[in-house]
This record gives structure tokens, C-alpha cells and sequence, in this order.
């Protein structure tokens, strides 16, 4: 089978350094040795981010389980937690597989990942040094991990904070050659204000987002929380298809205020959600939950598609693209007013379920009446405000649609 | 029949008034969700289970992210006939067999799902990519028009050669075409699919009988592919078989889909045979509006050759089935009128492995019918193999190797010729298989 992991469609360029397509293994379990990350370059990803590399020293020891996941409906893991730590494997160890990867793939991107604590200046410069001198493509500082690593000063407390922020970017920028990522939590009220932090010390470019701090369920048999370790659990990071919204809303934040360039985290498992991703200003993006779920061999239909929907859309490269539905974000007090939508159910898709009714009774305007007698919903566009949650809750696709009404709005309320 | 089938199957009663397609086409919704439950297995063993070696798992993984462009893609790399096997293949013997779903839930509807692709894309306007032709290109004939000749004319055109069809009957897709009727596998299919075969730059020459492979020869064809088929219907030489309203089973199926005129079948019907051409003929003699079909067999119920699938098919449509039973004469002045028959039993087993049908003495009946079909069999024409120069077996099949070569240097065969008769999909693989063989043989040359 012949895909498209080398469609010319998908290079791009990245803060200077080439990529044979947007897609990245994020820095976490898929990237755990050279070997892997060369599996995963010979099936045809663009470049791969090693897992987090921290100051020789520190004992990384992990705990089992270490994963917890919501299921929702047949979706198996549509949010994973994780409580795994950095590599516990040693630095030395990695910087050899830098240049083993290098030379067997000189055309895929190999990033290397950091952490270290939040004032320690030597610790960062001596890891980046280290790492761009092993052969790294590009440096990616992880500010983002929010378990575990916290406790030590490292990780998410370090992007909770602007001014850390702006300290390790300008630290790791003052001796880096290669160019520099600073991966950002969202675990903060105001993304904006540490992306800004970092591009005032330097930041080539942004990495978001790292996973969001949660905690996955509680067994209610055993009362622990999960993961169950022993008998206790720790909150952990969440990742999959449920982090995605987060994700899309912080990496379009970091766009509209901020010049670095954007690689984009949460929830991508399908050419859409890249697609998407870009669309709202990322130039590379991240996969981590969905190679777990589903292994390397997914980067074909995401090159495959993503490349299909560009010659669709007539987009000459990935940075035509990028940020053009950001563009398209502007404040709640300028969106229109006079917009005015109803409800239309197709009466020939209608299996008489009742729960647009419901809905709309308890949760909108009653504006859904009813026929209990032939079970049909029928909208009295007169008080139907065209909010929408019928179109959401109706089973069936395609049957409850919105449509522009001159009718005008009778208030019953 | 097995997942999505059972939702778009139209009712009896309506679809045996018409001559569309039983089923109706796989809705989106339907098809996401089916897709859905695939689990993207490791080493698919749906596509191995694939004679034409479709990766199934791709392309419902391409389904389930919104990607038909590629999902088509997908399969047509592997069969040029995604349309038409996605409704006439026997899937539970093959992909969907395999289905690893089949030990927690139910297996994945492989064949709906392909079927749903292929029809998504053909009203989009799909388009075969382009090929180019290869400098100092060889030309290559098929002989025969059927889903072999046609696939392995397919592989050979995309390794760059260029190829020529040679089809004997007025229209080509073979069985596709005159063997299978429309409200299985609607001709419009068969002919865009064998369109987008024309467009790879395949010549198809129809109404031209090729009974002289050194001719093909001196006119240049370095290598030739023999994919005839199966044609000459077995015969049963009862008395009463020439009387007006006694039909061979091919014979039938084509006039009932092309005429000129369709078979009049009257009010009862008898089909002689038990096979899937029998179980066609029932449904189209059904469709041609007799009162009461018969299947007659003259063994019983676990012997009977047809796919499980068709048979149950052939059931709800209301045909009957007298089984051990065979006719022993057809009676009639000028017209068929009755048919004599006498109850069988079964004996020990026979050469066949099968066990042997013993008459009953004095177990005779007559059973009053308007139309009797002959439907015993297929057998190759062993005097145009033989003219072809072509040596056969006992039964009458082109001897091959496993890549189809017949052993007279450029000279290979497959399908039915080869296997007296088998699957739509398994004609594809063997002109693909030869295909590859045939590249190879050139590329030495």
C-alpha cells in the first residue's frame, strides 16, 4: 500500500528545520527509546520529541498501574490519565540514540526534550547543550508535566508562573543553536500571558498543549481513586479525544497573541483534528494518545487524508493554511444579532423519540410542542430562539437541522 | 448474511416485483457506525482472508476518519471491482469469516462497508489515477472478458504494458454481466467499473471470438492471458428436454436480463439443480412473475452447493425446495406440461465425496409445470481450449501453476477456466497473480 507520508503537500517548515510532514510523536510513552522513534520514522512520521530528559541525579522511578481511562459510549480511551514520570532512563543512554537516530534518518526531526527545576539555570543550559550537541534537531523545554515532577519544582509549575517562564527561555535561548520550543500547561487561568512570557524570552516557537491536570474516577468498590496504586492514587494528566476543545481554544489563544510559531497538542488521533489544529494556527502537530490507542501505523491515514483534504481545498502547503480559522475568532459582543435561526425537523427522519421535545421543554423555551398521538415534534418557530440543543440531543443524523427564519421571535417567557 | 445486510434488505414483497437491487444502498450513518466497531487489528486477518488482498483495515480505518478519497484508493489498488464484490462476494467465507469481532460481539459488515465506499465514490465521479505507459511497452492480450481477463488486464496496464481485451460476447464483464442478475448486481456497476478499467488505457474489444492463439502472436502480443471461463452448461439428456420451455440455465439468466424478449416461465417454474446459478434462476424466474417455484435436487439439504447466503435468499423469496428429488422426464406435446420425478435416497458416498443419490422404486410422481430449468452445472469448452492449444484435465480444466502459467512459454490462464467455476473474487486474484507473472516474463524476455 503507497501513502502519502511523503506527499510534498505536507513539507513544511518549522522555525527553520524541514519536515517531511506536520506530524510529531509527542514526548511521552511512544517515544520511550531510539529504537521506537526509529520504528516510528521508518512507518513515516515527520519527527519525534524524546521523552523528557531531566538533570543526571534525579531518580526517576515509576509506579504501577500508571494509566486510567474514561471509555464514553464505544470509545475506548476518550480521555486517558497518566501519572508516568520522565524517562528513567539515564542521559547519557539518550544523547548515544540522538545520533544513532540521526544518522539512520537524517531527514526526520529529532527533538529533544528537557525539564529541570524552575531556578536552575545550570541544570537547563547544561541539558541543552548537551542534547543539540548529541545531534537534536531542536530543543523542546517541557514546563508543562503535572504530576509528579511538580513536587520536585519542575514541570507545570514552571509555565504557571510568567517570569520562570521568561528566565528558562532565555536561559536555554542564550546558549542554544538550535531552535527552541517552550511547552506550555494549560493548567492556569490565562495561557496567553505565559506564551507571551515565553516569546519575550525568546521562544522559536510554542508547543501546547501539555496534558490537563485531572483525575479519572474513583473505583467505587475500593473507594481509591484511579489509578489505584497499592491502595492510593495521585492526580494525574489528562489526554485523548476529550482534551481536544481545551486544546483548540488554548493553541488559537497563543496565535492571536503571541508571534512564535505553534505546535499543536490534545487530542489529535485523525487528519480532522490536525486539520483543525492547524486551521487554528498550528505548523506542526503532536500525537501521543492516539499512536497509544492505535500504534505508529495511524501516521498513514493522517498523511492520506490531511493531504486529500488540501488538494480539495486547493491549499498549496501546510502554511496556507495555518491560522485561517483563527481569524474567525473575535469577541461574543460582535457576533451578530440579528442572525435569527429556528429549529427544522425532517419529518421523514423522525423516528418520534420525543427528546428534542424534552430538551426544548426542559432545558430551552418550549418551543418543541408535541403530538403524543403520531409521536411527532413540531417547532412553533415563534418561540423557538434557534439555540440548538435539539439538533444536538436528536439520534439521528441529518434530521433536526437550524435554518434562517424571518419569523419573528414571540417572547412567551 | 451478516451485520449492516439486514437493514437495507428490501422487503420480499416488493422487491420481487422489480428487477432492482435487493438491497438498497448503505446509508452514512449506518456505515460510520459499522466502521466504528473495527478494531484496526494487528496483521488484519480480514485481509488476508481476502483472495484479492484487499487491506480491509485500511480502508475502514479511512472511513472512520472522513477519508473515502483514500478508502476507495485502498481497495481499488487491490481489486479493480470494489462495486461489485462489495454485493456479490461470498465475504463470510473470506474477510469478514476472519473477522476477529466474530468471538466478542458479531464480525464487521466488510463487504456492506466496501460496497459503501465504492458507491460514495462512483457518484462522486471517481477516476482511476493515471498510469504511464512504460517505453518499449509490451503488448499483452486477455482473452476473455470476464472479472479475470479484465483484473489481469488491470495489473498489467498499471505495470505499464499495454493491453488488449478480447471479449466474445457483445458486452464484457463475463459472468458479472450474463451470469448474474441485475437485482443482485446491478449492471450499471459492473459497466462504470469496467468503464474505469477503459479509462487506465485498457482496450476492450467486444463481438471477437479468439480460437487461434499464434494469430494473437503474429500480431504481435508477446504474452497472453486465457481467462475464458466456464460456459457449456452440463446437460441432463432426459426425454423431453427439447420440447419449447425447457431452458438452460445461462440461456434463461441472459434473456431474462437482456432479452430481446424475457423468458414467458407461465405459472410454475422448475429449476433442476441446487447450485447459485439454480438459486438465480429461481429468483429471476420469481421476478418474471411465476406463482410457484421449485428447486428440484436430488440430494439433500446439507449437499446442496449454493452459498448458505443465496440459498436463504432464495427461501424468503418464497421458492420451495423438493430435495430428494430428480426429474426422470419431462412431459409435454409440444410445450413443457408436467414433469415426472422420482424420490431419491442417499446411498454411500460417491467419487464426488458426496453421498450418492439412489432412486426409490416406485416413488414416481408427476408434477404439473410450465417451465423447466436446467440448472446442473458449468463445464469449460474443452474444443476452443483444445483449439487454443491448451491441455486439459480429466474434468476439463486448464492445467496451471499457482502464478497461472500453462506451461507453453507467454502463455498463462486463470479463473474459471482453471478452477471450473468459483467466486468473482477468486477469478480477480488469479488474473492478478498472473499479471505478475506475466510482467516478470516479459521483463526476462
Amino acid at each position: 500500500m503507497t501513502t502519502a507520508v511523503e506527499h510534498t503537500l505536507l513539507n513544511v517548515d518549522f522555525c527553520g528545520v524541514k519536515f517531511i510532514n506536520p506530524f510529531i510523536l509527542a514526548s511521552a510513552p511512544p517515544t520511550t527509546t531510539g529504537e521506537m522513534i526509529m520504528r516510528a520514522f521508518d512507518e513515516g512520521w515527520g519527527g519525534a520529541i524524546i521523552k523528557t530528559l531531566v538533570p543526571e541525579g534525579e531518580v526517576v522511578r515509576n509506579v504501577a498501574p500508571r494509566l486510567a481511562s474514561l471509555p464514553y459510549g464505544k470509545q475506548r480511551m476518550a480521555v486517558l490519565e497518566n501519572v508516568e514520570l520522565t524517562t528513567d532512563r539515564g542521559v547519557k543512554v539518550w544523547l548515544k540514540e540522538i545520533g544513532q537516530i540521526k544518522r539512520r534518518h537524517p531527514r526526520r526531526v529529532v527533538i529533544g526534550s528537557i525539564m529541570a527545576a524552575g531556578p536552575a539555570k545550570k541544570d537547563w543550559q547544561e541539558l541543552t547543550r548537551r542534547v543539540q550537541d548529541a545531534g537534536a534537531d531542536m530543543i523542546e523545554c517541557n514546563l508543562g508535566c503535572p504530576h509528579g515532577m511538580p513536587e520536585r519544582g519542575m514541570g507545570s509549575v514552571c509555565s504557571q508562573d510568567a517570569e520562570i517562564t521568561k528566565h528558562i527561555t532565555q536561559w536555554v535561548k542564550d546558549v542554544a543553536r538550535v531552535p527552541v520550543i517552550i511547552k506550555l500547561t494549560p493548567n492556569i487561568t490565562d495561557i496567553k500571558v505565559t506564551a507571551r512570557a515565553a516569546q519575550a524570552g525568546g521562544a522559536d516557537a510554542i508547543s501546547a498543549i501539555n496534558t490537563v491536570a485531572g483525575l479519572a474516577g474513583v473505583d467505587l468498590d475500593t473507594l481509591v481513586p484511579l489509578p489505584s496504586v497499592k491502595g492510593l492514587s495521585t492526580y494525574g494528566g489528562l489526554s485523548g479525544p476529550g482534551v481536544k476543545p481545551i486544546a483548540l481554544r488554548a493553541v488559537c489563544e497563543i496565535f492571536k497573541s503571541t508571534n512564535c510559531l505553534i505546535s499543536g497538542i490534545g487530542g489529535i488521533g485523525t487528519w480532522r483534528d490536525a486539520a483543525e489544529f492547524i486551521l487554528l494556527g498550528s505548523t506542526t502537530v503532536q500525537v501521543c494518545t492516539a499512536v497509544m490507542h492505535w500504534g505508529y501505523r495511524i501516521i498513514h491515514d493522517l498523511c492520506d487524508g490531511l493531504s486529500n483534504y488540501m488538494e480539495e481545498h486547493s491549499f498549496a502547503s501546510i502554511a496556507d493554511m495555518v491560522g485561517l480559522a483563527a481569524r474567525k475568532i473575535t469577541m461574543h459582543e460582535s457576533l451578530s444579532r440579528e442572525y435569527r435561526l429556528v429549529s427544522a425537523i425532517d419529518r421523514d427522519l423522525c423516528i418520534g423519540c420525543g427528546l428534542c421535545h424534552v430538551a426544548c421543554r426542559d432545558s430551552a423555551y418550549q418551543a418543541i410542542e408535541w403530538d403524543p398521538k403520531r409521536r411527532e415534534p413540531s417547532v412553533d418557530e415563534e418561540a423557538c430562539v434557534g439555540c440548538g440543543l435539539c439538533s444536538h440531543v436528536c439520534p439521528v443524523d441529518g434530521c433536526v437541522a437550524l435554518k434562517e427564519s424571518k419569523v419573528p421571535l414571540k417572547k412567551k417567557r | 448474511m451478516s451485520g449492516l445486510t439486514h437493514s437495507i434488505e428490501r422487503p420480499v414483497n416488493e422487491r420481487i416485483r422489480d428487477w432492482k437491487e435487493i438491497r438498497t444502498a448503505v446509508p452514512h450513518n449506518l456505515a460510520s457506525r459499522e466502521a466504528e466497531r473495527c478494531n484496526f487489528c494487528l496483521e488484519a486477518p480480514c485481509s488476508k482472508g481476502c483472495p484479492s488482498g484487499v487491506d480491509v483495515s485500511a480502508f475502514i480505518r479511512r472511513i472512520r476518519t472522513g477519508d473515502l478519497k483514500s478508502a476507495i484508493r485502498i481497495i481499488k489498488e487491490s481489486n479493480p471491482f470494489a462495486g461489485v464484490c462489495g454485493r456479490i462476494c461470498p465475504a463470510d467465507q473470506f474477510c469478514i469469516g476472519e473477522c476477529r469481532n466474530r468471538f466478542a460481539t458479531a464480525p464487521v459488515d466488510v463487504a456492506s462497508l466496501q460496497r459503501y465506499v465504492a458507491d460514495v465514490e462512483l457518484l462522486k465521479g471517481y477516476r482511476p489515477p493515471r498510469i504511464e505507459r512504460r517505453k518499449g511497452a509490451k503488448k499483452v492480450a486477455c482473452v476473455g472478458g470476464g472479472p479475470a481477463g479484465l483484473a489481469c488486464a488491470v495489473f498489467l496496464a498499471r505495470r505499464g504494458h499495454n493491453v488488449t481485451v478480447f471479449e466474445e460476447r457483445e458486452r464484457p464483464g463475463g459472468m458479472l454481466t450474463y451470469g448474474i442478475p441485475s437485482y443482485r448486481l446491478s449492471q450499471e456497476i459492473v459497466d462504470a467499473e469496467i468503464d474505469q478499467i477503459r479509462q487506465l488505457g485498457v482496450r476492450v474489444v467486444t463481438g471477437r471470438r479468439i480460437t487461434d492463439l499464434r494469430k494473437l502472436k503474429a500480431q504481435g502480443f508477446a504474452a497472453v492471458f486465457v481467462g475464458v471461463g466456464a460456459w457449456n452448461s452440463k446437460w441432463q439428456n432426459i426425454e423431453g428436454t427439447t420440447l419449447r420451455g425447457v431452458w438452460d440455465a445461462m440461456d434463461f439468466l441472459t434473456a431474462a436480463k437482456f432479452g430481446p424478449k424475457r423468458p414467458r416461465v407461465g405459472e410454475t417454474v422448475a429449476v433442476v439443480g441446487a447450485g447459485n446459478t439454480a438459486m438465480d434462476c429461481a429468483g429471476a424466474a420469481q421476478r418474471l412473475g411465476a406463482g410457484r417455484v421449485i428447486i428440484i435436487y436430488r440430494r439433500g439439504r446439507a449437499e446442496m452447493p449454493a452459498w448458505e447466503s443465496e440459498v436463504a435468499l432464495t427461501f424468503k423469496e418464497g421458492t420451495e425446495f423438493m430435495l430428494l428429488t430428480a426429474p426422470k422426464r419431462i412431459l409435454g406435446k409440444d410445450r413443457v406440461e408436467a414433469v415426472e420425478c422420482v424420490k431419491m435416497r442417499l446411498g454411500p458416498k460417491d467419487e464426488s465425496g458426496r453421498p450418492r443419490p439412489i432412486p426409490v422404486p416406485g416413488s414416481e410422481f408427476v408434477l404439473k409445470v410450465d417451465t423447466v430449468i436446467q440448472a446442473l452445472g458449468q463445464e469449460t469448452d474443452r474444443e476452443l481450449l483444445a483449439g487454443l492449444g491448451l491441455k486439459t484435465d480429466r474434468g476439463g480444466l486448464v492445467r496451471v501453476r499457482k502464478n497461472g502459467a500453462t506451461g507453453i512459454p507467454g502463455v498463462f490462464a486463470g479463473g474459471d477456466v482453471t478452477n471450473g467455476g468459483a467466486t468473482a473474487v477468486e477469478a480477480i486474484a488469479a488474473g492478478k497473480a498472473a499479471a505478475e507473472a506475466i510482467d516478470q516474463y516479459l521483463r526476462r524476455k
